[in-house]
């Protein structure tokens, strides 16, 4: 059963496939999109990321997204998940699962729930620079 | 009932807000326009941030809306989640 979380802790990305893959045996296609720390950005490099959110907001906001995508794709089932708090390099940062009978639906919807995630839920990253701290605003 | 408000700052608008909330007498109902001027009259630099969308109680509001004794203000920058 797909779900949408927030949390600090990191997640099993098979875990959360096979959450999906468990909803139904009508799926037919898994698109998982995996979003992760890199260690350079905008001519700067990183040394660590830190997430914060508008709690109940943030959660009401990706329960939205869920809702619209299994309304507005033909899909079966998606989950969401972000973590935040201090995130190293290289570590996971935010989940899509989607499944769906078919790819195209499941590709199509993936996207629109990561560019969605990233317009509408109250979550901010601050960058861990050599040069100090910063705020990222941009959406990219 | 509550006769006061609360007003949370997010990511760098707590910088500038020098807080990261501050609670506010309020005793009557008011418009939301009225108390950001009071805010940024106590806070002048909040007026160069661009792209604030304001919620109250979590849910995303105009500077038509009226604020009752008891809500959460929150001051949002641009998302950059993800």
């Amino acid at each position: 059963m797909g779900s949408v979380r927030i949390q600090s802790a990191d997640f099993s990305v098979e875990e959360e496939i096979a959450n999906i893959k468990a909803t139904s045996n009508r799926i037919g296609g898994i698109v998982n999109f995996l979003g992760t720390a890199r260690d350079f950005s905008k001519g700067h490099h990183v040394v660590k990321l830190m997430f914060e959110h508008y709690a109940k907001m943030a959660e009401q906001a990706l329960l939205k997204i869920r809702e619209q995508a299994l309304k507005a794709f033909n899909i079966i089932d998606v989950t969401l998940i972000h973590r935040v708090g201090v995130i190293e390099i290289g570590e996971n940062i935010v989940l899509i699962v989607v499944g769906a009978e078919h790819r195209q639906d499941a590709f199509a919807a993936c996207a629109w729930c990561i560019d969605e995630l990233k317009k509408t839920v109250p979550i901010w990253k601050r960058e861990e620079t050599p040069e100090g701290q910063i705020w990222v605003e941009e959406r990219p | 009932m509550s006769s006061q408000i609360t007003v949370r700052f997010f990511a760098h608008l707590k910088d500038i807000a020098g807080m990261e909330s501050v609670s506010l007498p309020l005793e009557r109902d008011c418009p939301l326009k009225q108390i950001i001027a009071q805010l940024e009259e106590t806070i002048p630099s909040l007026r160069g941030c661009r792209g604030i969308q304001i919620a109250v109680n979590q849910e995303f509001m105009n500077q038509k809306a009226i604020i009752h004794p008891g809500d959460e203000i929150a001051f949002l920058p641009p998302f950059s989640g993800g």
